[in-house]
């Protein structure tokens, strides 16, 4: 599946041959033989009508916080509620551990999903709230009051819990979203846009509770245009555009994938005019750069692994001694830029 | 990620009976129903043929009651308790049924469509079928209590003042009520609920509801009366439930044509009934998504 992103790249019309250019970096993509512990979409494309919604979508999903990411209009949410089975592909297949998503019944015991609509029934309260959602799930009364409380707590909203959800702010409203999508422990949770319209101390608190999820085997699918917050939190990435995933995988795999847009490394060292007049000399290194204050370089490189060989050559051959080493556009946002900013242009 | 890394654990508790789980939507459909006040009086109000009946029937067998009024044995002023009597009590709680339902019933998916919830119910361990049904058995409550639980309680109680087996001599009547109040609750409860899936506000949706169940009439009527035909009744489902009622209830025919209904064969009436349900099944099956569809 992997394939060289240039060639992605390039393309800018065809887009039956686009799907062939994706770019792959997941981990392999049967850990188990009946994909008992993945989301496996294959070949996967639904229209409505004439309208794309995503198109040949191959994807294994393993545990773990996998952040999806695009544009508006790309595809996200599609590829959502394919794999919640609110709707089914136009082609190819759907399989969530296992399970179909054509048997809601087994599919939703261990799915939890969390739609982007800010809307809920009138007059509810955030207690009956959940509490409704369980007893759908088919909980009897004392495990939906049970469960019911103990997602309040997990989010923070024990207190307003019953008080109604038409009072509540938009923050509260959304952390009451999260808690009935958590609430009966699914395996797999599948959040659009959860972080929209909370402040910093609920976003904080609530990746963490994502990632401790993620951490914890929970398949973890979340949606969001705040790069730098999937970036923090995700284990793999899910670049949407158009209707079509662009790339997929760890988010440093994937970069070390983009060969178009040499890698920037920040070095911070006892002598940057040496190491710059160094790097230089090297073929794959295309910039090297002094930054302002004069302790540092930014190099721009197209083997990364290359540089770091030479730079290790050079701190014992030049003695010099380094402060820092970072990869200066090794995350979602630069990755973003690069595959679907360029993508956008484009087309 | 390693298996033996994996510590979250899923729900393992017990669950209720996947079976009856679409009640769950009938109970919170019912818990919506009677926060209105005025619509509660309706459904009070729609009791009251009910309670005169009741009186009919026991003044048309109390001998001490008629004596005090000074009416003479059964006559023309007592009521005759028979399958007139029936129908047309059936008949007046029928229309009740419908104005109530008219009135709220086309909230009970219009409501969840203008609040988006139905990504939130369908992401449940639920199908579309079974949301239907849960909706679907609110109305088909509600027009029973006030359609043929009302009517079986007076036939029953008829009986017991009868006595002499008059039950069993009018037993046939029991399925003829059964029959008439599910075939209207079914066109009812299907036309209430297509008509809310496709309007999202309560009001237009009821207007729907109203349009399609006395439009059709009208454009049946300008089909009869353009071509010389009775045929254009096939587009009045009333027209149609009435035909149906008077063959099953066992009017003679000489009542029926009195009352000009037998414009059209009884299999005609089944199939303009099956055809408005099977409309409405199919309205549903296109509109009841859980998802919505941007464009552009």
């Amino acid at each position: 599946m992997s394939a060289s992103l240039g060639d992605r790249v390039q393309v800018t019309g065809d887009r039956e041959d686009r799907t062939s250019n994706v770019v792959s970096a997941s981990v392999p993509r049967h850990s188990d033989a009946n994909g008992q512990d993945r989301i496996i979409l294959e070949n996967v494309s639904k229209f409505y009508g004439e309208v794309l919604g995503v198109n040949r979508v191959n994807l294994s999903i393993p545990p773990g916080v996998t952040g999806l990411v695009g544009p508006n209009g790309s595809g996200k949410t599609t590829l959502m509620n394919l794999m919640t089975g609110l709707i089914h592909p136009t082609e190819g297949r759907v399989s969530v551990l296992g399970i179909s998503p054509t048997r809601p019944e087994e599919l939703f015991r261990r799915v939890g999903y969390c739609a982007q609509f800010d809307s809920f029934p009138k007059g509810v309260t955030g207690f009956s709230f959940i509490y409704n959602t369980l007893r759908l799930h088919g909980l009897d009364d004392r495990e939906a009051v049970r469960l019911s409380q103990e997602a309040m707590e997990r989010v923070g909203m024990t207190e307003p819990a019953l008080r109604k959800v038409a009072g509540y702010s938009k923050g509260m409203r959304q952390r009451i979203r999260l808690a009935q999508a958590i609430a009966h422990h699914p395996t797999v949770l599948v959040l659009d846009e959860p972080l929209n319209g909370l402040d910093p101390m609920a976003r904080a608190e609530s990746l963490e509770l994502f990632q401790a999820l993620g951490k914890q085997g929970l398949h973890v699918i979340i949606s969001s245009h705040i790069l730098h917050e999937v970036d923090k939190m995700s284990d793999q990435v899910i670049l949407m555009s158009s209707g079509y995933v662009v790339a997929e995988g760890q988010i440093h795999t994937v970069r070390t994938e983009v060969k178009e847009h040499p890698m920037q490394i920040l070095i911070r060292c006892s002598d940057p005019n040496l190491l710059a007049s160094r790097v230089f000399a090297q073929d794959h290194v295309v910039e090297a750069k002094l930054i302002d204050d004069g302790k540092g370089v930014l190099v721009r490189t197209r083997d990364a692994d290359a540089f770091y060989l030479l730079l290790n050559q050079l701190v014992v051959k030049e003695k010099l001694s380094l402060d820092t080493v970072a990869p200066a556009d090794d995350d979602v946002n630069s990755v973003y830029q690069y595959l679907i900013g360029s993508e956008n242009k484009t087309i | 990620m390693a298996v033996y890394k994996r510590s979250y654990k899923p729900y393992e508790g017990g669950t209720t009976s996947d079976r009856w789980r679409f009640l769950v939507l009938t109970r919170y459909g019912f818990s919506g129903l009677f926060d209105s006040r005025p619509f509660t009086g309706a459904f009070v109000l729609s009791f009251v043929p009910f309670l005169i009946a009741v009186a009919g029937i026991y003044f048309a067998h109390s001998a001490t009651l008629r004596a005090l009024l000074q009416v003479r044995g059964p006559g023309p002023n007592t009521a005759q308790i028979n399958n007139y009597f029936f129908l047309a009590f059936l008949g007046i709680q029928s229309w009740l049924s419908f104005l109530l339902i008219t009135w709220q019933g086309p909230q009970l998916i219009a409501s969840d469509l203008a609040n988006n919830a139905l990504p939130l119910i369908l992401g449940r361990p639920i199908s579309r079928t079974e949301y239907v049904l849960g909706k679907f058995l609110v109305i088909a409550s509600l027009v029973s209590a006030v359609t043929w639980i009302p009517t079986l309680l007076l036939f029953f109680l008829n009986g017991g003042m009868e006595g002499n087996g008059w039950i069993w001599s009018h037993f046939w009547m029991l399925g003829s009520i059964l029959l008439a109040s599910w075939m209207w609750i079914a066109i009812v409860g299907l036309v209430a609920l297509a008509a809310s899936t496709w309007l999202k506000w309560r009001v237009a949706a009821s207007a729907l509801m109203l349009a399609f169940f006395f439009v059709g009439p009208g454009f049946g009527a300008a089909i009869n009366f353009t071509l010389g035909t009775n045929w254009g009744h096939m587009l009045d489902v009333l027209y149609a439930v009435k035909l149906i009622w008077v063959g099953l209830f066992r009017v003679p025919v000489s009542t029926a044509q009195t009352f000009n209904m037998l414009g059209i064969p009884q299999w005609a009436a089944w199939c303009s009934v099956a055809g408005t349900c099977g409309l409405s099944l199919f309205l549903l099956n296109r509109r009841l998504k859980a998802r919505e569809v941007v464009r552009g």
